[in-house]
């Protein structure tokens, strides 16, 4: 994992890992226990909540943990109700964390309205969203696995008849070897990618996005020479971020295929006075050859070919 | 300060982890590291997890020897905790009562070891009436850790057993069997069950959730007692004189008062 990658999964992890913690505190609090609280577990404080251990795995393993919220059984009035609401509190907070962040996303959809430190704020906030929105269902979900030490084999006893809401598993630690194996080999990434499959359906994608896949269509279409294909994904991708120069330049390259020569021109001419690139003055030249040795019926069209497709795609 | 602190707990940490690891292990090194984890990092926790390691090789009066000394030189409320238990493990109550004392003007205890160490040390003591001031003014709190809640739900069946308050008594073996199976509510349904007219074998019944020796003479006497079966408590209660004889003085004292006061 690359540092860019790891600071935007970090934050949501942390912040998933202390909203699952508190919920667990919290809602024991609610129903009668109130040892978490003395500890000072109701907190929204990450110091609270993270182990030393847990944090540094984290960081160097594919999982981490915070620190399990005590809970006594004795102060709630029915222990095997209240038990399993305060298991299930985690990975129920951690869902509607989840949603919460996939909401939120709908407010960075559009980065390239915005210019400079806001669109790129805007470009990041989308991605912190959406890497915590995948942590927080994945925290969910492998949460109610029913192996000890996690959520899910507390709640099942308190769910089966004769049940015990205090039975702890005799050999925890190596249940505790045996999750850190499976996660370790990978075994349960088929379960977490059902699970993050379904949730990438629910996201809105971000202009950011619709770019990157129409820039990357267009180069593909360059490399195929095919030539009005590039052309219009490159003007899609220019419709979403007008001011872009690789999008500008591409486009510029195509159009000289086509021999649309004053609008690879344009373009190129725009391209350089956003990024003054060696690579762009070459193309410039090769344009402004190519627009002398046109004949004038040709140069100055009443409205160019690349003039009507920019509109028409602008206006769709 | 905070600086030098914090450096200090990172400092600490690679101690701490292979000290728990030795633990885990049951290896005698884990004390040293745990130790010096604990002088580097200032947690009392982790202190009394090296005492606890200790005593792994050493016996109980060398324990506490230690576990004073460590207080004297650097107090925290954890170690006075766990130098009162191993003062009640060895019978010495009034050191117990002193440590207690000195753990409460010290600094806050979160997990509750100095409440655990406060009921012990009035159940062992000799004031009954002190004891029952405990157990009701504490049936209120909602904060004291597990250990302790439990003792206290046990003392509060033990004493409605022996008052026969079954009604109180049903109420509170329910609550404590819903938890996990418990000796003292199989007790208390063995006994609810021979109000009743169905007389069940109270060995088998405490068999099956694991108890000691000492402790099943003590359910029994108990239990025998509860029922006015004195011809069996009085057996058991024999047995327990043999096995533990200050704990069979202590369990007469608590059924004559608990007689009186019903």
């Amino acid at each position: 994992m690359n540092l860019h990658t790891t600071m935007l999964f970090l934050p949501g992890l942390v912040i998933g890992l202390t909203v699952h913690e508190f919920a667990h505190a919290w809602t024991a609090s609610l129903l009668g226990d109130d040892f978490a609280r003395r500890q000072g577990r109701v907190s929204f404080n990450p110091f609270r909540h993270l182990t030393p251990l847990g944090t540094l795995a984290i960081l160097l393993l594919p999982f981490g943990w915070g620190r399990p919220v005590p809970v006594n059984l004795y102060n709630f009035s029915r222990p095997r109700r209240d038990y399993l609401l305060t298991s299930l509190a985690g990975p129920l907070a951690n869902l509607l964390l989840a949603a919460l962040c996939l909401g939120a996303m709908h407010f960075f959809l559009h980065p390239f309205r915005h210019e400079g430190w806001q669109q790129s704020a805007m470009r990041h906030g989308y991605d912190f969203l959406a890497f915590a929105t995948i942590i927080n269902a994945m925290l969910a979900v492998f949460n109610l696995l029913p192996i000890p030490p996690l959520d899910g084999s507390k709640i099942w006893p308190c769910v089966l008849p004769h049940g015990k809401a205090a039975i702890q598993p005799k050999n925890g630690m190596f249940f505790a070897v045996v999750l850190a194996i499976l996660l370790c080999t990978h075994t349960l990434d088929p379960m977490f990618g059902v699970a993050v499959h379904q949730l990438m359906r629910l996201m809105p994608l971000s202009d950011d996005i619709f770019l990157s896949a129409y820039q990357e269509a267009g180069q593909q279409s360059l490399v195929d020479e095919q030539w009005e294909q590039a052309e219009m994904c490159f003007t899609r991708a220019l419709a979403i971020r007008p001011r872009d120069d690789v999008s500008l330049s591409c486009r510029a390259r195509a159009r000289l295929h086509l021999k649309d020569y004053p609008g690879a021109l344009s373009d190129i001419t725009e391209a350089i006075a956003i990024q003054p690139l060696p690579e762009y003055s070459q193309l410039q030249t090769e344009a402004v050859l190519a627009t002398k040795e046109m004949p004038d019926s040709v140069t100055s069209p009443p409205e160019g070919k690349s003039e009507q497709t920019n509109r028409s795609l602008q206006h769709r | 300060m905070f600086i030098v602190r914090l450096v200090a707990w990172f400092v600490s940490l690679p101690l701490l982890w292979a000290g728990q690891l030795a633990s885990l292990l049951k290896q005698p090194v884990a004390a040293p590291l745990l130790e010096a984890a604990w002088w580097i990092g200032g947690d009392g926790y982790v202190a009394t997890a090296a005492l606890a390691n200790r005593r792994r090789q050493e016996p109980a009066e060398a324990i506490l020897a230690k576990a004073l000394d460590w207080l004297a030189r650097r107090p925290c409320p954890q170690i006075a905790a766990h130098a009162g238990f191993l003062a009640i493990g060895q019978g010495d109550i009034d050191l117990a009562r002193r440590l207690l004392a000195r753990g409460r003007e010290l600094e806050d205890d979160p997990k509750g070891l100095l409440d655990l160490l406060e009921i012990c040390v009035v159940m062992r003591g000799d004031d009954e009436a002190a004891g029952d001031e405990l157990v009701d003014r504490w049936a209120s709190r909602h904060d004291l850790s597990p250990e302790t809640s439990e003792f206290l739900l046990v003392a509060q069946l033990s004493r409605a057993m022996s008052r026969r308050e079954w009604p109180e008594v049903e109420r509170r073996a329910k609550h404590l069997w819903s938890i996990k199976n418990h000796p003292n509510a199989a007790a208390a349904f063995w006994a609810l069950d021979w109000q009743q007219g169905r007389h069940r074998d109270l060995g088998a019944a405490l068999d099956k959730t694991g108890v000691s020796r000492v402790e099943k003479l003590l359910l029994q006497v108990e239990a025998f007692s509860a029922v006015a079966a004195t011809a069996e408590a009085d057996q058991a209660m024999l047995a327990l004189e043999q096995a533990d004889p200050a704990l069979a003085e202590r369990t007469r004292k608590f059924l004559q008062r608990q007689e009186e006061i019903a």
